[in-house]
């Protein structure tokens, strides 16, 4: 299954062109600064916008082409916008059957489903309150739900979580990833935030006004030197990894992941869960020799595979550890000191990691 | 006080004129006023000119140009004899016309107005969810409009019901064909009746009042003539 998406968005002295296709299993995360089109991208594949020339093909089915266009109501979508957008004539409730009852489905057959939706959101208790006297966090769970409550084909999603408080945009994170995994529904997430697109998301179209639209696996984006992402000061490298023992006495916990062996603070999520981890490009500094005597925890053996120089006197480096990626960032003049070279192997010393 | 038939028969003929009246109004009028609340053409305001004309002109005038309009050899007159439908001018389909003219504003600028609060996204919203045109329209914007509609239908109504001089000038003062309780009132006054008058002018008033009560009740950020 696979979404394909072409369209051109013009601006006053240059235009952008979108002609990708996204794999339909996973979640796709759109990135970018505000106003290069990762709305209007949502809106195209719904069938809210239809610019001259564009073309969406959803599955093999023509949603949008020059000779034919599926209406939005047609097309089995969820949309979540980045403001809730409530009915103010309905209830919590009757906002979230709304979907159900224009498709036909049976509620009785959803309510389990539906019921897992209000405990997860949170809905339950306000169920049968009119939408007009909840928060815009509240409305915002509404709306989320209102869009899945049908089972849609496909989700697109704007900024979701822009007005969730941090504890429920992680609960609701970890929730969207279970149930994209259960549903098979392929989603499209647009995101200013990187950790939501790090966390989130297998695949990423990143939107750059100067050099157009690129889609790619998560990781290979967020290593790509080429790309602002990984040439930022904020850099951060992506690893996907996995909890295999507790250090109860240390209160540490054991990980392998991509790039090697790696221990941080006690997780108290279960052995064997999956997770990804971010590791700060500027947390992760170079020796040529390994340092016996030294309070960092994690010295990855690496080599040094590629390099960047960025604007303010420091130097990117990529550098491969086992089959994964790890970006460090250190001043030029360290990087002139050591002489350090491509294919250089170096012990990457990790100061921080976090999952995200 | 007692009503006499006479006076039942006017007051009769007058709420049936403006409940034929507002209903065509809010049928014709909802599709025209969605337009003006949403159409980005330039000269919408040419439109909302003609529209709001009712306010400012004379019914006499009104009523003056309506009564050529609908002679035998009018434009509406011609018309209605071509579909045989009898002449216009003195009958009670004539007055229906021209109360649909004369409370024209009444009914599409509460209507425009609460169109124009309705955002794009709640429609779009509905759209994603499955909702066709039709059932936008059904379950989406007559909903979130009904302050308004409401607001529309009891000011045409009630205007409906003062309205004097078009009737006049178009319908004469025919009992139980054209002659309306205004008209009647009139007519008692003239012929120095001031027990009739008063009580057919108090019939109307407790009713007007009783309208706008429910116009202003239902709707608590309603003022007359503003947005």
């Amino acid at each position: 299954m696979t979404l394909k998406v072409k369209f051109e968005r013009h601006f006053e002295d240059q235009s952008i062109s979108f002609d990708i296709a996204l794999s339909t299993q996973k979640i796709t995360a759109v990135f970018g600064p505000s106003g290069v089109g990762k709305t209007t991208l949502l809106c195209v594949i719904a069938g809210l916008d239809n610019p001259t020339n564009s073309e969406v093909i959803f599955d093999g089915d023509i949603w949008q082409s020059s000779s034919q266009f599926v209406t939005t109501e047609n097309r089995h979508i969820g949309f979540v916008f980045q403001q809730p957008s409530m009915f103010e004539h309905l209830n919590v409730e009757q906002n979230i059957h709304y979907g159900i009852k224009r498709r036909k489905l049976s509620i009785q057959t959803l309510q389990p489903y539906l019921n897992e939706l209000y405990e997860i959101l949170g809905l339950t208790p306000l169920l049968d309150r009119p939408v007009v006297n909840l928060s815009g966090g509240e409305q915002q769970r509404v709306a989320i739900a209102r869009a899945l409550a049908t089972k849609p084909k496909l989700l697109l999603m704007d900024e979701p979580l822009a007005s969730l408080d941090d504890a429920l945009k992680q609960m609701f994170l970890a929730y969207l990833e279970q149930l994209q995994a259960i549903l098979q529904v392929p989603i499209v997430y647009v995101s200013h935030s990187r950790d939501e697109v790090a966390r989130l998301s297998n695949d990423v179209v990143l939107i750059d006004r100067d050099r157009g639209v690129i889609t790619g696996n998560t990781f290979d984006i967020f290593s790509d030197l080429s790309l602002p992402l990984a040439s930022s000061v904020n850099a951060k490298s992506v690893i996907q990894a996995q909890l295999i023992q507790h250090d109860e006495q240390h209160h540490l916990s054991l990980l392998k992941s991509d790039i090697g062996d790696l221990y941080v603070r006690k997780l108290t999520v279960a052995l064997g869960s999956s997770i990804k981890l971010g590791i700060r490009a500027a947390d992760v500094s170079i020796a040529l020799s390994e340092l016996h005597q030294t309070s960092i925890l994690n010295v990855i053996d690496s080599e040094i595979v590629d390099w960047v120089d960025g604007k303010d006197g420091s130097v990117t480096l990529k550098l491969k550890a086992g089959c994964g990626i790890l970006l460090s960032q250190i001043t030029k003049r360290s990087f002139d000191d050591l002489a350090l070279q491509k294919g250089l192997g170096v012990y990457a010393q990790i100061k921080s990691v976090a999952l995200i | 006080m007692m009503l006499a038939e006479t006076e039942l028969v006017a007051l009769w003929l007058t709420i049936r004129l403006a409940f034929i009246s507002t209903l065509l109004l809010l049928l014709f009028g909802a599709p025209l006023a969605w337009w003006l609340a949403h159409s980005k053409w330039r000269f919408k305001f040419i439109i909302e000119s003609a529209i709001a004309m009712p306010l400012v002109l004379p019914p006499t005038v009104l009523g003056f140009y309506l009564l050529l309009l609908m002679s035998p050899d009018g434009a509406l007159g011609s018309i209605s004899r071509y579909l045989g439908l009898g002449p216009l001018a003195f009958s009670f389909t004539g007055l229906v016309i021209g109360s649909c003219i004369y409370s024209l504003p009444f009914v599409i600028q509460p209507l425009q107005n609460a169109f124009a609060n309705i955002q794009k996204r709640p429609l779009e919203v509905a759209a994603t969810l499955g909702a066709g045109k039709m059932a936008r329209i059904l379950t989406i914007v007559l909903p979130l409009a009904k302050p308004g509609i409401i607001t529309a239908a009891v000011l045409g109504f009630a205007h409906t019901l003062g309205e004097f001089g078009v009737v006049l000038m178009i319908g004469g003062n025919i009992p139980g064909q054209t002659q309306v309780v205004s008209i009647a009132i009139y007519d008692h006054v003239e012929s120095m009746q001031y027990a009739q008058a008063h009580t057919l002018s108090f019939t109307l008033l407790v009713m007007s009042f009783l309208l706008l009560i429910l116009v202003y009740g239902t709707n608590k950020h309603f003022r007359l003539g503003g947005k």
